[in-house]
């Protein structure tokens, strides 16, 4: 790559991003400005407001024969005692009068008439205090009544024990002290840890947002996209200096937010510090954090402001104007900042099964390098996989600017079946133009636009989650039912829809050769037994099944149903269904945008996601590859329908699932035979070397 | 084929998701000579030039710009082409000046002789003034002005220029032709399209009628007007997209 050139993009892209308003006040004034004030003007509130609340004595009213005099009256009407209190002997107050009570006051206390004797004597008093839990004041009153009344409490015991010729201690047989070993300084880094590594991932992330937007749709929408492109300048080297741009934001977006924060933090400190009449020592806090750790954590951090950028440049790459590129990041940003809410959940730390999971082991590499409990085992694949996620993002940004597609978003999807219009109203012209492209291109002749699939599997996978869970509490014929009637029949009814006759077709449900057949076949006889010998001990290491779902699992194939049902419900539907929705409606809409491998991947993600589990996210991923590599190497959907049918069906009648002890038992020979089978099976499925298409 | 035309197209095509928007489009421009392509939207013209700019790869036939195949050799063909379009397509947050400096660059243009040559350009139309202002703040007229300095900034042998007069105003549109004559006379192929039939008669040299993706009929603008018994381009042109559809 020429490093002038890329030198002259970095320039120019960044000079023009700081001359724009809305990165600015994104990456400038939001920190430096509006937190700090908002968090300022906010503990001050806070502080003003709890010093007048403090400071106002809550109203109570004493009722009962003992009001006027005795022991709870003097201790309650005391100077002492934070409490404005009203006497009124014969007010008459029971529970059965619920908060009317009250009426007005924030407590009422009720004092017996024998208190004094009561109290002189061995026996007990026995008082009640009213109050409204739901309300602060009337709890505030509550607590300061109760302290009050304990302090006379406390009193009269003394006063007891002293009668009796007892010491203190006799009432006090055990007095626990505990002590934290750890020093100040650990503790409020422990603090700091859960909240800061989250927040600094989201301003990262924000920081990204704008002007991956700005760098790709945005120049798309002024129009400088084209003349751009018709440089000689090689587009790698445009955008690699305009993701440069994109991470320098982000990751300045990330430190001014962290320096902000930091500074409020410490003036707040500060100021309820002086309050108290003390100054802040900061010595505690600072001593000894682990800086090497926390530099590590810096440079993972970097590693990860180049995935966010790659990966918001590729999906804004996507969008034809700076609007939609909009509605395309918003659910990226909140799916991307999920991982990062990791951090604020007690006891996480960064394991090996964590440290693969994207920007969740980013967030974790820091709060435990913050913490001070960083391990370098974890911490090192944290670092490679981050890389790797890195790479994978900057490869798909690469992709995606290498392709027309970034161009000319409209005209690429103008001669397909798209347009939201059209899914609502499919004109005889949309199912013209689709006949034609039948004829032209019959494997890329597909039923739905990208943005309609995701739609449709969106209606699909809510209709599995509300009707269909309600459904599958009626055992097995539920389940089958579910599935028929939450993925087939939505998938069946818009692809007619919108295309009529023409919409099996446009599916994938073509006859297929009997070479795939029997591909097919073998794949699916032996998929299963790559999985299980090899997959799921893997995902077993990484994220044990929680026994309850292992149960739950095995109780939903192993009741004494008929062997026929249970095909039927779990081998034959699931592959049907799932099949039309994953692979025939999804995966082949976005061959297109995504190239062949793009779509594999996402439909089978997609695929992982509807199964509604991270326990089997691995695993169903896997099988999701495997059945869109089948769909797309045999240009039809039955093959994958074949494969995802026999692998449900082996599960059935051999093992019903697996469990972590039987994983033990199957040998390096077995999973041999197993990827043999599975190989011969893709000879047959993949075209012959030279005709690839 | 002649060896000598400065644009070379020959049976191109372009499909898009199986639509063919381009159907064997063929045509050559000579140095000194301003060609036009017309045509109404969706005719194949804007898809035929980002062809030639590289910014697309034909799905079939080839392109040449000054010998160069552009479909082989895109970085060559890139540099000895100029490419504006109607939209002008400026940094708005960049100066007129830094925008040529940057496209200079990005043509390896060494800085003493870029400074020099952004003189030289904005010169020629009329943009001297304007160097230090922000793109943003120009009018429709200035900035396109701007672009058409930006496609003449490594000064290449050939010109493609899609609508630069859409939506500019009597005298700017004027100014422009000029512009656009004056290069002629430096001995630049241009190839020009433009929605006023008007002023394709006045300024085009040869023109190649576009209609659904192939060229109807192409000569100048007298022979065509001849050929169909028009008096003007566009009764012309409306007389032979009538009969070929």
């Amino acid at each position: 790559m020429n490093l002038r050139l890329l030198a002259t993009v970095y320039r120019k892209e960044l000079r023009e991003t700081l001359r724009d308003r809305r990165t600015l006040a994104v990456m400038i004034l939001l920190p430096l400005v509006l937190y700090p004030m908002m968090s300022v003007l906010a503990a001050e509130y806070f502080i003003s407001h709890e010093t007048s609340r403090q400071a106002r004595k809550s109203e109570v009213v004493l009722v009962g024969p003992g009001a006027a005099a005795g022991p709870i009256h003097d201790a309650l009407t005391a100077a002492s005692a934070p409490l404005h209190v009203k006497v009124e002997p014969g007010r008459v107050v029971d529970r059965q009068q619920g908060l009317r009570a009250l009426a007005g006051a924030d407590a009422i206390v009720v004092a017996p008439a024998d208190a004094e004797a009561a109290l002189a004597g061995d026996g007990t008093l026995e008082l009640a205090v009213y109050y409204d839990a739901s309300d602060d004041e009337s709890s505030l009153a509550e607590e300061r009544v109760s302290s009050t009344l304990k302090a006379l409490a406390n009193a009269r015991l003394s006063a007891r024990l002293e009668e009796e010729g007892l010491a203190p201690a006799f009432v006090k047989p055990l007095a626990l002290t505990s002590v934290s070993l750890a020093s100040k300084g650990k503790v409020g880094r422990a603090e700091v840890a859960k909240t800061l590594p989250f927040v600094i991932v989201l301003m990262v992330l924000m920081g990204a947002f704008y002007p991956a937007i700005d760098l790709t749709a945005g120049e798309k929408e002024r129009g400088t996209l084209e003349p751009l492109l018709a440089t000689p300048a090689p587009r790698r080297t445009l955008l690699a200096g305009k993701l440069l741009t994109v991470a320098t934001i982000s990751a300045l977006t990330g430190l001014l937010n962290l320096l902000c924060i930091a500074g409020a933090g410490l003036w707040i400190a500060r100021s309820a510090v002086r309050a108290a009449g003390k100054s802040l020592d900061l010595s505690g806090v600072l001593e000894a954090v682990p800086w090497g750790a926390v530099g590590l954590g810096v440079f993972a951090l970097a590693v990860a402001t180049l995935l966010f950028s790659g990966l918001m440049m590729a999906v804004a790459s996507l969008a034809r104007s700076f609007k939609e590129a909009q509605n395309f990041l918003t659910p990226v940003y909140l799916v991307a900042s999920m991982p990062a809410m990791i951090s604020w959940l007690p006891g996480t730390k960064l394991s090996y099964g964590a440290a693969l999971v994207p920007i969740a082991n980013v967030t974790l590499l820091l709060k435990d390098a913050v913490a001070g409990t960083l391990q370098a085992g974890p911490a090192l694949l944290a670092l490679l996989a981050s890389c790797g996620w890195a790479a994978a993002a900057l490869a798909l940004a690469a992709k995606i600017y290498d392709s027309e597609r970034l161009l000319f978003a409209a005209e690429a999807s103008e001669g397909g079946a798209g347009g939201w219009r059209q899914l609502l109203f499919p004109a005889r012209a949309a199912r013209a133009a689709a006949a034609d492209a039948k004829l032209r291109a019959p494997d890329t002749f597909v039923a739905f636009a990208p943005g309609e699939a995701f739609v449709l599997f969106a209606v699909c996978t809510l209709l599995l989650l509300g009707a269909g869970s309600e459904m599958q509490a009626y055992g097995l014929g539920g389940v089958a039912a579910s599935l028929w009637l939450c993925l087939a029949l939505p998938v069946a009814v818009a692809a007619r829809w919108r295309l009529g006759p023409d919409a099996a077709l446009a599916l994938g449900l073509r006859r297929p050769r009997l070479r795939h057949i029997i591909g097919a076949a073998l794949v699916g006889a032996s998929g299963w037994i790559v999985l299980v010998s090899l997959v799921l001990p893997v995902q077993e290491w990484l994220f044990p099944t929680p026994p309850a779902l292992e149960e739950a699992l095995r109780t939903l194939v192993a009741p004494e149903s008929s062997l026929a049902l249970k095909l039927f419900a779990v081998a034959i539907t699931p592959a049907i269904c799932e099949e039309l929705l994953c692979r025939g409606a999804l995966l082949r809409s976005l061959v297109r945008p995504l190239g062949r491998t793009g779509a594999v991947v996402v439909s089978a993600l997609m695929f992982a996601v509807l199964h509604l589990s991270a326990y089997r996210f691995v695993p169903t991923f896997m099988l999701g590859v495997l059945l869109g590599t089948v769909a797309l190497a045999s240009r039809s959907l039955w093959p994958a329908m074949l494969v995802h049918a026999l692998n449900n069906a082996t599960v059935v009648l051999l093992t019903g699932p697996t469990t972590k002890d039987e994983h033990a038992s199957w040998s390096l020979p077995f999973a041999g035979a197993g990827i043999a089978l599975l190989a011969a099976g893709f000879a047959l499925l993949l075209p012959p070397r030279g005709s690839q298409r | 084929m002649s060896t000598t035309a400065a644009i070379q197209v020959a049976g191109l095509e372009k499909d898009f998701a199986g639509a063919r928007v381009v159907a064997g489009v063929s045509f050559e421009v000579a140095a000194g000579e301003i060609y036009g392509l017309i045509g109404p939207n969706g005719a194949g013209k804007t898809t035929t030039f980002r062809i030639l700019a590289g910014l697309l790869s034909p799905s079939g036939g080839t392109a040449h710009v000054d010998g160069v195949d552009v479909a082989a050799q895109p970085a060559r063909a890139k540099a000895r082409l100029g490419f504006s379009t109607g939209s002008a397509g400026l940094y708005g947050r960049l100066t007129a000046r830094e925008q040529l400096e940057y496209f200079g660059a990005l043509h390896g243009m060494p800085a003493a002789k870029l400074a020099a040559r952004i003189d030289e350009v904005s010169a020629s139309v009329d943009l001297t003034r304007l160097l230090g202002r922000r793109c943003e703040k120009l009018s429709t007229g200035e900035k396109q002005r701007v672009a058409i300095a930006r496609a003449l900034i490594h000064d290449p042998p050939v010109l493609i220029l899609d609508e630069p007069t859409a939506g500019l105003d009597v005298l700017a549109s004027r100014f422009l032709r000029d512009v656009v004559l004056a290069m002629r006379q430096a001995g630049k192929a241009i190839l020009f399209s433009t929605h006023y039939l008007a002023e394709a008669e006045l300024l085009c040299d040869r023109v190649g009628f576009l209609h659904r993706g192939r060229i109807l009929r192409e000569g100048k603008p007298e022979e065509l007007k001849a050929a169909a018994e028009s008096t003007t381009l566009e009764q012309a042109f409306l007389k032979m997209a009538g009969e070929a559809s």
